[in-house]
């Protein structure tokens, strides 16, 4: 197999590691803040119950819930494996993320002083008023450069769909690897994910650069 | 420029002491005596404890390791590492206590305690286990291995064959899958790097291009579990394989046509054909004193298979 062939071959794979990708962010950079606001809930119970719910998806590995959420309902309750690994794979991803984005987020927050939420008291804004118009601008600034940082580790996580059996980049670049006794398809591998950070790198770099209004 | 200076000297500091760990574990790897005694002079200079702990470990780590390679020196009295697939029954898996088992792990025991080996087990990734077997972190791949041309052609030392594999289609009973022409638009799993994978590749394209999708799946069980759940309608598999799984999960059957067969070996390194030579005459003088059909009739299925059994 030539070099171009294997290029190809597993240039069809990354549409399904970019679906992974964009799916992934699309719901855990919301589903993150949302996480977050349970967590910082005045209710003791409801901010306990997700402070114990984050810990257990950060302290397991991503792996782990890949399988647990793609076979588990096979096993505990007998549901039907699903055909099209997409729909378990995104469900992992987006969980596992948003509890590391909600982590983030919370920090993000916590930093702000309390002297702005005085401030804005007295200006008359309502609770929401000061989260959305005068907290929130804030925080995403500062948590920018973090979230690059666990967006750079999602492109290369995508990688572990394939131990539930999803087709992306890398299982392509495996399967071609064995059939031809090789390992160049490893180095296209890692080209490709290198390629595809380096553009990650760029976009978050610009958008930054966008939000350093201050500066 | 107070500060500037102060900033200068504590990243110094800090990186002329990543450059000691550095040489630390160089050390390790190099694994000479000399490169550890000038780590410790180096260690004395930094004056830091937890640096001179890690000398210490280091030169501990580079005795063991050259213990080892003495004993990989020798032919007679030395430690003998297993490659195997750990999930795959009834070859090579992990038993009801926890140790490794299965017929190749049985009858590489044995053949070790008679070349006076000392026995160890290293899981390999199967479809890397090339790789891995030339890397050294194994003496050879036993496991159900199937023989390809391509490996004797790459300069592998293969033994020879032991067992007569036949490979099938794994269905579910009630799926209405007669044949192999059933299988038209349906979803067929197979394990990466497994014949089966190769077969459907090549002599079998046509039939594979019939499947509506083809799953790789990392392990057989991941296969069985995909085909228990409903999300392939098949598994092409080794028929040991399929016939262990059977014995213990109800509600599968084997589709009757003959789509494949092989032969399974042992593979070792390219310079290591005397190793090869002396585990063949073992296996030959075990089937001699019968301690060979002795471990083979604790696997029923395979029996019939068996080459050395059956010449």
């Amino acid at each position: 197999m030539s070099l171009l062939t294997m290029i190809i071959k597993m240039s069809e794979g990354l549409s399904r590691t970019c679906a992974i990708f964009f799916l992934t962010l699309i719901f855990s950079l919301p589903l993150g803040m949302v996480v977050t606001l349970l967590r910082r809930s005045k209710n003791k119970i409801i901010s306990s119950i997700t402070r114990a719910v984050i810990s257990v998806i950060r302290g397991t590995p991503l792996m782990l819930q890949l399988l647990a959420i793609t076979y588990g309902p096979y096993y505990l309750v007998g549901l039907t494996v699903s055909r099209n690994k997409l729909v378990p794979v995104v469900v992992a991803f987006s969980i596992n993320y948003a509890a590391y984005f909600a982590e983030i987020y919370r920090g993000g927050i916590d930093s702000i002083s309390k002297g702005q939420y005085e401030a804005a008291d007295v200006l008359g804004y309502t609770k929401t008023q000061t989260f959305l118009r005068i907290i929130l601008p804030q925080v995403i600034k500062r948590v920018l450069p973090s979230i690059t940082n666990e967006v750079v580790t999602l492109v290369k996580d995508t990688s572990l769909a394939f131990t539930v059996s999803y087709q992306e980049m890398f299982t392509i670049g495996k399967e071609i690897a064995n059939s031809q006794t090789s390992f160049t398809p490893f180095l296209v591998a890692g080209v490709f994910y290198f390629v595809f950070n380096a553009l990650v790198d760029f976009v978050m770099g610009k958008i930054e650069k966008k939000l350093n209004y201050y500066h | 420029m107070k500060k500037f200076i102060a900033i200068a000297l504590a990243l110094t500091t800090s990186l002329s002491l990543l450059a000691c760990q550095g040489n630390g574990s160089a050390a390790a790897v190099n694994d000479s005596t000399e490169a550890v005694e000038t780590k410790e002079e180096e260690t004395k200079e930094a004056s830091e404890e937890a640096v001179k702990e890690e000398s210490q470990e280091a030169e501990t780590e580079s005795k063991e390791e050259t213990e080892a390679a003495k004993e990989e020196g020798s032919e007679n009295a030395g430690k003998f590492i297993m490659g195997i697939d750990p999930e795959y029954p009834p070859f090579s898996y992990i038993g009801d206590d926890g140790e490794y088992t299965g017929f190749d792990v049985e009858v590489c025991k044995a053949v070790c305690e008679k070349l006076g080996y000392d026995f160890d087990v290293f899981e390999v990734n199967w479809d890397e286990k090339l790789i891995q077997l030339d890397a050294g972190e194994c003496d050879c791949i036993w496991s159900g291995m199937t023989i390809y041309d391509t490996m004797k052609e790459a300069g592998y030392v293969i033994s020879e064959p032991y067992f007569e594999n036949v490979q099938v289609m794994m269905v579910k009973e009630d799926s209405g899958i007669n044949s192999t022409k059933d299988l038209a638009g349906k979803y067929v799993a197979v394990q990466l790097g497994t014949s089966g994978a190769a077969l459907l590749e090549d002599e079998l394209k046509d039939l594979a291009s019939s499947f509506g999708d083809l799953v790789t799946c990392d392990s057989f069980l991941k296969c069985f579990t995909e085909l228990g759940g409903g999300a392939v309608d098949a598994v092409f598999v080794d028929k040991p394989v399929a016939v262990d799984y059977m014995a213990e999960h109800e509600g599968y059957k084997l589709l009757e046509e003959d789509l494949g067969s092989e032969q399974y070996g042992i593979a070792f390194r390219s310079d290591d054909k005397e190793l090869c030579s002396s585990i063949e005459g073992a296996l030959d003088e075990m089937v001699a004193d019968g301690s060979y059909a002795a471990i083979a009739d604790k696997y029923p299925d395979l029996v019939k298979n068996l080459v050395y059994l059956n010449k």
